[in-house]
């Protein structure tokens, strides 16, 4: 029974300040606290249902499905690409290596401050390199164009990210023995049907579970939207999270913004669930 | 890897084509740090050149001794109290979650046959995916509840406990590698578990102690959120939410901006090229295996 003092305080910790807070989060989206104003009474489901009907919230839960399912399609792509590239041996290897692991160390402020700074419209290295490589005819407003800002945030959400993803399937690709490849030789098969046949199967795991956490990592990206554009021009580069803080914080709608990180938690929690499902699987037991 | 080569007759073009590809992929990763860099040496004037000048025309070191004296053109933070505060609270979630997440990943390890060890390590493995915007407003009333609110040492505890479902998680992996063995040839010699464990586990798992001190420091020392909306009075600011507030400065002290970025980023990513090895390999095991 001693056992437990070594395991308890972590999960002590945990549920203090992780698993209660959620389960009061429920609480507070069932009152009317406005950080301003002083009286708070029972309302029900009201709060979810004025989301839930809120044009506004149509819009930027439209924004976070696109941010999730393009961010992760595109960063597994990449970082399945940079993992593949990584595998081929050549001089100075391991230190691309180190260097691409520098935006995953790097905070996240620092780094959408430096894209900010990089894109800005009239006086962004960007665009100058862009102009000079004729790449572009004029300078372009990479944080204001509506239909464009939303995506170059998420290109600097998925830099950030790429890399540990590509590390993984590195890892992933070191670790296939070369016994399966020099069968493969014997039978005479050719690059793409290796890589086919033989790699991506090797990759499923990894690619799953990378996929889950660039998923979960993108749900829970909050800190580049709001230091790039902070949601802006209106509400095109708006994504739950930031609308979670400015509902709370700049509305002091307080329930309001728990019925949405409840929403936003809900989703989380199923992609979580899955990854759990899909980590299980390849558990080691004990 | 020798499978992956296209064929001897594409030799020579082949290792201009990864040459090409590597220096893409370096110019991508390093450019907006080297941007910074080059910008945080500008005089305000040269800030708005367009286009921008790739080489300071006069370089000057002021702007970083503007940072270090709190006399800045923009604003005037206290810089240094901001690293200290961002030292003081990194570097202690950073201690206390080692401490921490050293036992448990111990106790995990070796209390396997405990009631609801395998549920409680399934609850510590999912819930390291909650921290997020998704919890702001719950850990800000729950931290008002407790007084944690506006506290360098309420920050210190939400980092530990936001640091410690992976860091366990990492560390359970850590002494499962270490064999029973050695510590039964302790307790022979008539060492308590706790002396066992203390004396002969611990020292032979540093690297996977130090990766999970890293991983907390660098979580703590980057938060930015969290540390947003719980720290109200200036004087307690750590340094993500003293560059954070560069925001309402609207685009404009760009060089100071850039010399507090680097500031913050360079002690991250010195000790990194230090630990770069077994770090990113404790990272990506943790996230890929137990």
């Amino acid at each position: 029974m001693s056992g437990f003092f070594y395991i308890l305080p972590p999960v002590i910790i945990i549920v203090i300040f992780i698993i209660v807070p959620i389960i009061y989060a429920v609480d507070l989206s069932l009152l009317s606290v406005h950080l301003i104003k002083p009286t708070v009474k029972f309302v029900g489901g009201y709060n979810y249902l004025k989301v839930l009907k809120s044009k506004t919230f149509h819009q930027i839960f439209l924004n976070s499905m696109r941010w999730i399912s393009l961010g992760t399609l595109g960063t597994i792509l990449i970082g399945l690409g940079l993992g593949l590239f990584l595998n081929l041996e050549f001089k100075l290897n391991s230190l691309v290596r180190g260097i691409i692991f520098i935006p995953w160390i790097m905070p996240e402020v620092c780094v959408a401050f430096a894209w900010r700074w990089m894109l800005n419209s009239e006086m962004g290295v960007v665009n100058e390199v862009l102009m000079k490589l004729h790449l572009v005819p004029a300078y372009v407003p990479w944080l204001a164009e509506k239909g464009m800002v939303l995506y170059v945030c998420l290109f600097v959400a998925m830099w950030r990210i790429y890399p540990f993803i590509a590390l993984m399937i590195l890892a992933t690709l070191h670790a296939i023995p070369k016994e399966l490849y020099e069968a493969g030789q014997i039978d005479g098969t050719n690059f793409w049907q290796k890589f086919i046949f033989l790699t991506i199967p090797q990759l499923r795991y990894a690619l799953v579970i990378g996929g889950l956490l660039t998923t979960i990592w993108l749900m829970n990206s909050f800190t580049t939207v709001f230091i790039m554009t902070e949601g802006g021009p209106l509400h095109y580069s708006e994504i739950l999270p930031v609308l979670i803080y400015k509902t709370a914080f700049q509305s002091y709608r307080l329930s309001r913004a728990a019925a949405i990180s409840l929403i936003n938690f809900v989703i989380l929690l199923i992609f979580s669930l899955i990854y759990l499902q899909a980590f299980r699987k390849h558990w080691r037991v004990t | 890897m020798a499978s992956l080569a296209y064929g001897k007759k594409f030799a020579i073009p082949k290792k201009i084509i990864i040459a090409l590809v590597a220096l893409f992929i370096v110019v991508m990763t390093l450019s907006p740090f080297l941007w910074l860099f080059i910008t945080s040496f500008k005089h305000y004037s040269e800030v708005f050149d367009v286009p921008p000048s790739l080489i300071p025309k006069t370089p000057t070191l002021d702007v970083y001794k503007g940072v270090f004296t709190g006399e800045q053109l923009g604003r005037h933070d206290p810089w240094p109290l901001f690293f200290l505060n961002s030292l003081i609270i990194a570097g202690g979630a950073a201690l206390l979650c080692t401490i921490i997440a050293s036992f448990a990943g111990y106790g995990f390890a070796r209390f396997t046959r405990l009631p609801g060890v395998s549920v409680l390590l399934l609850l510590i493995l999912v819930s390291q995916m909650f921290p997020g915007p998704s919890l702001l407003i719950p850990v800000y009333s729950t931290m008002r509840k407790l007084s944690l609110d506006n506290s360098r040492l309420g920050l210190l505890i939400l980092y530990t406990a936001f640091a410690l479902p992976f860091t366990t998680w990492m560390s359970v992996g850590t002494f499962r590698n270490i064999p029973v063995d050695l510590e039964d040839a302790a307790k022979i010699d008539g060492c308590s578990r706790l002396q066992a464990f203390l004396r002969i586990v611990l020292p032979i798992s540093k690297l996977g102690m130090a990766t999970t001190a890293l991983f907390a420091f660098l979580i703590s020392w980057s938060e930015y959120p969290f540390g947003l909306i719980l720290l109200k009075t200036q004087s307690k600011h750590t340094v993500a939410v003293g560059l954070g507030a560069y925001l309402r400065e609207f685009d404009v002290f760009w060089n100071e901006m850039a010399a507090a970025t680097v500031m913050m980023s360079l002690p991250l990513v010195i000790i990194f090229l230090f630990v770069q090895k077994f770090f990113v390999r404790g990272l990506t095991e943790g996230a890929l295996s137990g």
